[in-house]
């Protein structure tokens, strides 16, 4: 039996000219679109204007702690460490699918903040009364939890160019100040990362289940530098670590019970 | 205003990276187990891998349970993603390591997608149940045939087996059988029996042969505007 055809809005390779996401490369994108707006259009669907694309930009550069002791980042050194930069890449970022830390669980608090935002319509006080029930409803807030410092500076500075650019009246920008709020005053948790870009990619208007993917995308520049930094470097401390700075902590030594049965036997005359 | 320091300076962490399933100080030791002078007099591969996944070494009925799961489970069809995309891999011509890693990537979401879809066949394993639940059944003589051939092949009366089940069913059966419990213990050990399996398929198809390859398998509906 032949296989049915599957469907895609992707792409589609023809003669002299080819679609990509619904639009001709060479007579529509090349030339004004650019590689945010391509990455976007690959999970949104859609065409980002230019003033939505700076965002998004935002949101990128933002996100650029590319520290290589962070820990998906020092995945993607060690794996390049042999010389290979894309396995480095790829380590790396396939390690982020359903992880808890790292960009993947951003589709989480992007969760969150829908039904904080869908919370949110009505009088004042309704309103915080709502998200405080959310709130200690939640056990794990995503979203929330700064490792190792008492804010996210990264949060601080997003959330500074999103007011520059007009954008506190939003929709899920006024969700984010409100969960912040409150989380902080019930929870005394501070928002990460995580949590403004959910609330700007909510507010582009993608579809709750590509905000994880999008935001991988969005940092993808931070494991390629790695990748390609440790590729070139091979450094022998990450092929492997000097035995001292290592610590065994398992099973004590000792002889399996096939080992013990022959020494067993060997002692019976 | 910035300085060289940041959290990553201040913050305490330990120096030493610990190590909890293989000591290498001396001759390595694997859960304590000396590889070199006991583990690889006395155990298969197989039996080291039960070992490796669940610290506890199987017994002679186990461990044959685990040789015979690991050799029904390694096959790795051309059609099927591991291979397929390993293959594809192949093709493109690219190095062995990343030939390797492809499959091996697509490999361990097969597994996986197999755990996941047998969740209900993993809690009636641990209940020992009486009757196999029905999405598990032998839809066959196929699946018949091939556990009739594990029961043959396996020392051990696996009660189990008797029950019917489908093929992969029965192999996840006998790895429960072998002492590997959970999805990471049954999702790690079918990942590495199939391996071998996708790069004999991968391995063998020629560099750069691209008008080989059935481009349109399956054929793509492109529905976006033109």
């Amino acid at each position: 039996m032949k296989p049915e055809g599957l469907p895609t809005r992707i792409a589609l390779a023809r003669d002299g000219e080819h679609s990509y996401c619904g639009h001709r490369v060479f007579a529509d994108l090349l030339g004004p679109e650019t590689m945010t707006g391509l990455l976007w259009l690959a999970v949104g669907g859609r065409r980002l204007a230019a003033e939505e694309r700076a965002v998004l930009d935002d949101a990128a550069v933002a996100l650029s702690v590319a520290d290589p002791r962070i820990w998906p980042l020092k995945i993607a050194r060690i794996a390049a460490s042999y010389g290979g930069s894309l396995s480095g890449v790829a380590a790396g970022m396939v390690m982020l699918q359903d992880a808890a830390v790292g960009a993947w669980s951003f589709g989480e608090a992007a969760r969150l903040l829908d039904r904080v935002a869908d919370l949110s319509e009505g009088p004042d006080g309704a309103r915080r009364k709502r998200v405080c029930e959310l709130v200690h409803a939640t056990p794990r807030l995503p979203g929330f939890g700064v490792a190792f410092r008492a804010q996210d500076e990264r949060v601080l500075a997003l959330r500074a160019a999103l007011t520059s650019r007009g954008w506190n009246s939003r929709r899920y920008m006024k969700a984010l100040d409100l969960l912040a709020d409150v989380a902080r005053a019930e929870r005394r948790v501070e928002p990460n990362i995580g949590l403004p870009v959910a609330a700007v990619l909510l507010e582009l208007g993608l579809e709750l289940g590509a905000i994880s993917i999008l935001s991988v995308a969005l940092l993808q520049h931070m494991f390629f530098a790695n990748a390609a930094e440790g590729a070139q470097q091979k450094a022998a401390v990450l092929r492997s670590l000097p035995d001292e700075c290592v610590r065994y902590a398992g099973a004590p030594a000792r002889l399996s019970p096939r080992a013990t049965q022959r020494v067993g036997s060997r002692r019976v005359p | 205003m910035t300085n060289d320091t940041g959290p990553l300076e201040t913050a305490p962490f330990p120096e030493h990276l610990t190590a909890r399933a293989v000591d290498s100080r001396t001759s390595p030791r694997l859960h304590g187990f000396d590889v070199e002078g006991d583990l690889a007099v006395n155990y298969s591969f197989a039996e080291m891998v039960v070992i490796a996944l669940t610290g506890t070494p199987p017994d002679r009925v186990q461990g044959q349970a685990a040789e015979v799961a690991f050799a029904f489970w390694l096959p790795a069809f051309a059609a099927d993603a591991p291979a397929h995309a390993a293959g594809l891999a192949g093709l493109c011509g690219t190095s062995t390591s990343g030939l390797v890693a492809c499959g091996a990537t697509a490999l361990a979401e097969q597994s996986r997608w197999v755990v996941a879809a047998h969740q209900g066949l993993l809690a009636y394993l641990e209940q020992g149940s009486p009757v196999l639940p029905p999405e598990f059944t032998s839809a066959g003589a196929d699946d018949d045939m091939a556990v009739q051939r594990m029961r043959s092949a396996v020392e051990a009366e696996v009660p189990f087996l008797a029950q019917r089940p489908t093929r992969t069913a029965a192999v996840l059966g006998l790895l429960h059988f072998a002492g590997l419990r959970g999805a990471e213990q049954l999702e790690a050990s079918l990942t590495i029996a199939r391996l071998p399996g996708v790069l004999a398929e991968a391995l063998l198809v020629p560099h750069g042969r691209i008008r080989e390859y059935p481009m349109n398998l399956p054929p793509f509906d492109y529905r976006g505007q033109r």
